[in-house]
């Protein structure tokens, strides 16, 4: 009957490759509603900062520039070190010596200034990132997500208890009341799981298994920080 | 009388070489002289324009406009993709303002000083979290930006120190065009610095307030651009008191507010201040 079983398959093809583009514009429409569509929002424009310096990829430390070694072809001359005629050979060793003296002066004294310039190049920088922390406090370009890796509670905390990570201790707990000052607060953009919800004096707490979160503002996003139990559990 | 006849014979000779040399270099004579002075003039009229319209923003008691404001964010593979805001701006000097955005996606937000704390609400999660800030406007805009990481875009051009820092960082400006596809004519300035190439379209007359703004950031891969309509400008508005003192909604939520670490060279205390 089909004369053409061919150009059926091609057709069938076609349309079910337009079903599947068609498929994937609803798909990345809703996408797109739900917000970001698996785009990241990230930018150094997104800001509008007047100054866009890129960050500084310096050490905290000093550099470790090592003196490249001098070439002193004198210093290891060989010297007799008997008899006591003084042979121009010796004369000529005397003054190597008082040479070796001198370079050796010469190298600490060089040893010393560099060391100084090493320190004086990072306070240089330190005063460079200072000046720019100061300058460029618009500089969506100079910032990093990974910032936040250390982050501080600076607003007031409502009868809160925050787990802070600790490098030696992950279990540690803090308790915070209008603290100003706390270090490495872990913050996650959602919650691991469906939490359950409990309210205490007007604050959430959300419970995943064992672990509990509140909630916080951090940069322009409500964020998850674990937490303790609530204070009446 | 010799003198003078081997001067008068010199002197045809002379004003035809003059000549003769003034017509073979006349063009690039004339382009030079008149070229340099014309640049100047554009550069010296576009600085002045500029800094009129900073002057003008710095002195201005309070403002309220609206921003609509898009920028480009480069995705990993390179795709250049445009996300949008919009803003309403109440400020009013020395301590107050208000920032109300939208979201492209929808989300929603409030941002309040009123002269001592800083509030941030986001309505959809009926959350807000305060810090205590007090100071001027500037200072308090610095924080938010630098310390908190809030988004205001051009932030610094709200601040009193916009005229000096916009003349320091310019490194040319150049009067591009008169504009006629606003609701006033502008004056469209091309502005460059070490960092950044911004464009700003001032309007004419008594007002001299930007209606476009446009950042090219030229250090960051993909040159990704920033840019603003800024629109229903009120520079004279005596603003209500009441915008500037957040309320919390009923069954609204305080949380803590979270700030990265500023760097370890900067000394404790000294974040917010604008220097």
């Amino acid at each position: 009957m089909n004369r053409h079983p061919g150009l059926q398959g091609i057709l069938i093809g076609v349309a079910c490759a337009v079903g599947l583009v068609m498929a994937g514009w609803a798909d990345a429409d809703a996408a797109g509603r739900r917000g970001g569509g698996g785009m990241s929002r990230s930018s150094p424009a997104s800001g509008g900062g007047m100054s866009s310096r890129a960050a500084p990829q310096r050490s905290a430390q000093p550099s470790t520039r090592q003196a490249a070694p001098t070439q002193r072809p004198s210093t290891q001359t060989s010297r007799p070190t008997t008899g006591t005629e003084r042979s121009p050979q010796q004369q000529g060793s005397t003054a190597d010596r008082q040479g070796d003296r001198q370079e050796n002066q010469g190298e600490r004294q060089g040893n010393r200034d560099e060391a100084r310039e090493d320190w004086q190049e990072h306070a240089d920088d330190a005063r460079e990132d200072r000046q720019d922390y100061y300058d460029d406090w618009d500089n969506h370009y100079y910032y990093h997500d990974d910032d936040w890796a250390e982050a501080m509670v600076v607003g007031v905390t409502v009868a809160a208890v925050v787990v802070a990570a600790d490098d030696y201790d992950d279990n540690e707990t803090t308790e915070i009341t209008n603290v100003t000052n706390v270090t490495n607060v872990t913050a996650l953009a959602s919650l691991p799981c469906e939490a359950r919800i409990t309210v205490v004096n007007g604050q959430n707490f959300y419970q995943c298994g064992s672990n509990w979160y509140t909630r916080a503002y951090q940069g322009d996003a409500v964020v998850y920080v674990p937490s303790g139990p609530p204070p009446s559990m | 009388m010799i003198h003078e006849r081997k001067h008068r014979l010199v002197r045809p000779a002379a004003v035809l070489a003059v000549l003769t040399i003034a017509v073979a270099v006349g063009p690039v004579r004339a382009a030079e002289p008149t070229s340099v002075p014309e640049a100047s003039a554009q550069d010296s009229a576009g600085r002045t324009l500029l800094l009129g319209m900073a002057e003008f923003m710095a002195r201005a008691p309070a403002m309220s406009v609206t921003m609509r404001s898009s920028y480009d964010a480069i995705q990993a593979d390179g795709q250049r993709i445009e996300f949008g805001e919009r803003r309403q701006i109440l400020m009013q000097r020395p301590d107050k303002l208000r920032v109300d955005v939208e979201r492209s996606d929808g989300e929603r937000g409030t941002v309040v000083f009123d002269g001592r704390w800083i509030t941030a609400f986001k309505p959809a999660e009926n959350v807000y979290a305060r810090v205590e800030k007090p100071g001027t406007l500037d200072q308090a805009l610095v924080y938010m930006v630098r310390d908190l990481r809030a988004t205001l875009p051009l932030a610094r051009m709200f601040t009193t120190g916009f005229p000096v820092d916009l003349d320091k960082r310019a490194t040319s400006v150049t009067l591009v065009e008169e504009c006629s596809l606003f609701d006033v004519p502008t004056d469209h300035v091309a502005v460059r610095s070490a960092e950044v190439d911004l464009q700003i379209w001032i309007a004419r007359g008594p007002e001299p307030l930007p209606r476009r703004v446009v950042i090219t950031y030229k250090n960051a891969p993909g040159e990704p651009q920033f840019r603003a309509d800024l629109t229903h400008w009120s520079v004279t508005a005596k603003l209500d008191a009441a915008s500037f003192a957040f309320v919390p909604p009923a069954g609204a939520e305080q949380v803590m507010y979270l700030a990265p670490r500023p760097p370890a060279d900067v000394p404790a205390g000294s974040t917010g201040e604008q220097r």
